[in-house]
């Protein structure tokens, strides 16, 4: 058992930091906190990807001998697609942020509770 | 090779390169004209590639760029890959025509030109998503898919469509952070990302029992994923207050197509990757089966309640959803190509349920609680007669596509096991509910206004592209209601090249 | 310098344009008349807060179930460890001139996906423009008024003469140096973008307009996402229908240069449409 947690200690960890961020994304009622735990979620899913590509004993997929030994170079396809997830993550959070900064600007406040309670006061 | 293999490429790049230079073309009328014609031009691209493609009658994968599969990006298309691209870009270009008038009204000037951008991202996000051979690209396109969506919604620029945008990117990216980690839990097991290798991998495993509980977690979070961003059953609270409260070609396109895009890549991802037999194995079907079942039945009951024309409209959306998961979920080839037709249904008439409520809204000062609309199809009779259409499709009377779709799924229900007297009820139920909201407000807006105590009415003035929208999306109609064995046919067959 | 002294001495307030309070505690519900929507509100957040914890507590148990049995981490001979990467790996250089597998492998064998991701910062920074941008003149009043109370920092601007010219020179090298070493148009665009800041901070925007204006903006972000599609454009049609050409071997490069550019205007797009309104 304990040889197997050892095994997949960053998957684990991934899992873990995941749930977390997709926990607070459901539950926490404060608009910013959610968007920090979405980038949370992201980083648990890249840190699961990064943790896929490594393959002991090998280097950074620079190459520096043309390629010539493929067993030389750890898998650069994750490297990739984290990325490419980094990306949207980034592009994500800027466009939530803005959002967040209208809707304080509309309402007053950045709290989903009252955000809910004042669009039923001004009876929309 | 022919050279209409490559018309769905190039539709997509088109959109793509328009969408890009709209965010500097200045002038409203222009960015929105060029997004009718590039939706226009897709959809003649498109069934064109359709016409040659079912002449041909085989499946073809085409790289992206010099690598085949393994290697490089990969787009995959057969007839079932046509026919959807022509709907999608011929209700995205009626849908853009019948919500004219409000959207010069909702959108600042200024902003016309961002807004086409996200209607022309949508548009290539529903292709690709549609046309994708690769689950990488997939994952990137449901994000693009995603923000653009968001932003439809909040195009209009009121608080309470602020507030909406904000529950629905939220649960989008929930719905999108599942995915991912169902793809990287997938490449973890098989080291493939592109669909072909994928599905081979995971034969092998299936027959090996190897990682059979990692393959059914992915199935799980695969099927969560894609069913949050689809308004599911149980996550379906930001639909209504996302597709409500936008503006009528922004409800219109996320309410007839957006939602349809993840559906049709969970298929696509079922029969393409995974195979039903597979999703039969975990059971999961059950899972989409009872979660559809209760969709159905609660979205119903949810827009009886409503008082609001357009929430209601979108209440109606999670029911008509429920029919495509209820589809999924009979984990037949039959009960997948009756979703399918549902998903071809549901395009036609909720667009045109949409912009009729939005034409018939402009006769009272764009008020969309139904009460308001009492009486206002005489003001725009043609508007009256699109929402007869669609609200009897939407019931399931012959002649309509909603009512073939419902032959489909109750033939597709007689070759599962147990699950006939299940279809058939909640199929009865449904319609039964359906009526009870639907035909009441067929009633409401031809009835006469004199008698209640209602504020005076305006002229709602001529539109004649919304009377074009109109005309056409009924016709969509009333022609899958009518002739829809060879549209059938054409899914079936697409099914089967998959 | 009195500016200087000013804040030494903690007497400028510091101007924000958006203050965020902090969550108030939750005070005790008061008796009102219209109890009713309000105790719907509470009940369905209750429900929804137990609802969530069920959920998340059984996915995080399955997800370590799942984790658990997944193939060792950085075990020689793993599933992932196949033949797709030993041809990234081993053919590369020769197919995409790329000595960095990485960039050869985004650009090149998995460069429409690539693409997708440009179109996504692309639309974020639209999705800004249609929150934040000031189109009428009030807003653009207000925005302009509250940038002009914020001092100009003395510490600031002269470390930022010094620092600069190393970002700048850091950053081009990160792009440029991108298909044969670490780096490329992400990561460079993003230090040039992030430069681009730092001078916007340190000298005010004015000056950053001398030189980057809405024009230039929109031209970079444009040009280089059009330069983009078009190359891409080409190759895949070339690859798709069986053409030869030697364009593999320079989309990477080209290809890179344009992606940075794209980064580096989004990245400065941002910060000036949340302060300002406008570039």
């Amino acid at each position: 058992m304990l040889n197997l947690i050892l095994d997949n200690r960053f998957a684990i960890a991934s899992v873990i930091l995941f749930v977390t961020g997709f926990a607070n994304m459901m539950l926490h009622p404060n608009l910013i906190k959610k968007i920090v735990s979405f980038n949370i979620m992201d980083s648990a899913t890249f840190l699961m990807l990064a943790s896929r590509g490594m393959i002991a004993g090998r280097s950074a997929a620079i190459l520096t001998d043309g390629g010539a030994d493929v067993t030389r170079y750890v898998n650069p396809i994750p490297a990739g697609l984290v990325l490419t997830g980094i990306v949207v993550s980034v592009s994500v959070s800027a466009f939530s942020l803005a959002l967040v900064q209208r809707i304080y600007g509309a309402y007053g406040t950045v709290d989903m509770r009252e955000l809910l309670e004042a669009m039923k006061k001004k009876g929309e | 090779m022919p050279f209409a293999w490559n018309l769905p490429y190039l539709s997509v790049f088109l959109t793509m390169v328009t969408a890009i230079l709209l965010s500097v073309i200045p002038g409203a009328k222009r960015a929105y004209w060029l997004t009718v014609g590039v939706s226009a031009a897709v959809t003649v691209m498109s069934l064109v590639f359709l016409r040659f493609i079912v002449k041909a009658d085989a499946a073809y994968a085409f790289t992206m760029g010099k690598f085949p599969a393994p290697f490089g990006n990969e787009i995959r298309f057969g007839p079932l890959q046509g026919l959807l691209a022509s709907v999608f870009g011929a209700v995205m270009c009626l849908s853009l025509l019948g919500g004219r008038a409000e959207l010069f009204e909702d959108v600042d000037e200024k902003k016309m030109g961002l807004a086409c951008v996200m209607l022309n991202m949508v548009l290539a996000s529903l292709l690709v998503l549609s046309y994708t051979n690769d689950a990488f690209t997939a994952y990137v396109f449901i994000e693009i898919s995603t923000i653009a969506a968001c932003a439809l919604v909040m195009i209009k620029d009121s608080g309470p469509t602020l507030v909406a945008t904000i529950r629905y990117l939220f649960m989008s990216l929930l719905g999108s952070g599942l995915f991912l980690f169902s793809i990287i839990l997938l490449y973890a097991i098989t080291g493939h990302l592109l669909m072909p290798q994928l599905h081979e991998s995971v034969q092998k495993l299936m027959a090996d029992g190897a990682y059979t509980k990692v393959l059914a977690l992915i199935l799980a979070m695969m099927t969560a994923g894609l069913g949050v961003k689809s308004a599911m059953f149980p996550f379906h609270r930001w639909l209504p207050d996302a597709h409500g409260t936008a503006t009528t070609t922004s409800s219109a396109v996320l309410s007839g197509l957006v939602v349809k895009g993840y559906a049709v890549l969970l298929i696509t991802m079922y029969c393409r990757v995974f195979t039903l037999e597979t999703v039969r194995a975990f059971h999961i079907h059950d899972a989409v089966f009872a979660l559809g079942f209760c969709g159905m039945i609660l979205g119903s009951v949810m827009a009886l309640r409503e008082t609001h024309a357009k929430r209601m409209l979108a209440y109606s959306s999670v029911a008509q959803l429920g029919y495509v998961f209820m589809g999924l979920g009979l984990g037949t080839e039959a009960g997948v190509a009756a979703a399918l037709f549902q998903i071809l249904a549901h395009a036609f008439t909720k667009p045109l349920l949409f912009v009729s409520v939005g034409r018939l809204a402009a006769a009272v000062h764009h008020d969309k609680q139904l009460r308001a609309l009492r009486g206002t199809a005489w003001k725009a009779p043609l508007a009256g007669v699109g929402f007869g259409i669609g609200a009897l499709s939407m019931v399931g009377i012959p002649l309509f596509g909603g009512f073939a779709a419902k032959v489909n799924f109750s033939t597709a229900s007689i070759f599962t096991d147990q699950k006939i007297a299940l279809t058939l009820f909640v199929l009865a139920l449904s319609s039964v509910l359906n009526a009870l909201y639907y035909i009441p407000a067929l009633i409401n807006i031809w009835s006469d206004r004199k008698e209640a105590a209602l504020p005076e009415t305006n002229e709602p003035g001529r539109d004649t592209s919304a009377a074009v929208a109109i005309v056409l999306l009924a016709g969509g109609v009333l022609f899958l209601g009518v002739c829809f064995t060879p549209v059938m046919n054409i899914i079936v067959r697409g099914l089967e090249l998959m | 310098m009195s500016a200087f002294t000013n804040w030494v001495d903690g007497e400028h307030p510091v101007p924000l344009k958006t203050e965020f309070k902090p969550t108030p505690v939750k005070k005790p519900a008061k008796k009102r008349a219209s109890l009713g929507d309000e105790r719907r509100l509470d009940g369905f957040l209750r429900l929804y807060a137990r609802c969530g914890v069920v959920i998340s507590v059984m996915l995080l148990i399955v997800l370590l179930i799942g984790a658990v049995a997944l193939p060792a981490f950085a075990a020689p001979g793993n599933p992932t460890d196949n033949e797709v990467v030993h041809r990234y790996v081993g053919s590369a250089e020769e197919e995409t001139g790329a000595e960095n597998v990485i960039a050869g492998m985004i650009l090149n064998y998995r460069g429409f996906d690539t693409f997708g991701e440009s179109c996504v910062l692309f639309l974020a920074v639209c999705c800004v423009m249609l929150l934040l941008w000031a189109t009428n003149d009030r807003l653009r009043a207000e925005a302009r008024a509250c940038e002009k109370t914020a001092p100009r920092d003395a510490i600031l601007a002269t470390n930022a003469k010094m620092i600069l010219p190393c970002v700048l020179c850091f950053g081009m090298c990160v792009l440029f140096n991108g298909h044969v070493s670490p780096g490329g148009g992400f990561s460079g665009g993003s230090i040039l973008g992030a430069a681009l800041i730092l001078f916007a901070v340190a000298f005010g925007s004015d000056a950053v307009r001398r030189f980057f204006t809405a024009k230039v903006f929109n031209t970079v972000r444009i040009t280089g996402l059009l330069i983009y599609a078009s190359m891409f454009g080409v190759y895949i049609y070339q690859g798709a229908n069986g053409i030869d050409s030697n364009l593999a071997r320079y989309i990477v490069l080209v290809i890179d240069i344009a992606v940075g550019l794209v980064v580096m205007s989004t990245m400065y797009g941002f910060y000036s449409f949340y302060t300002k309104g406008e570039l």
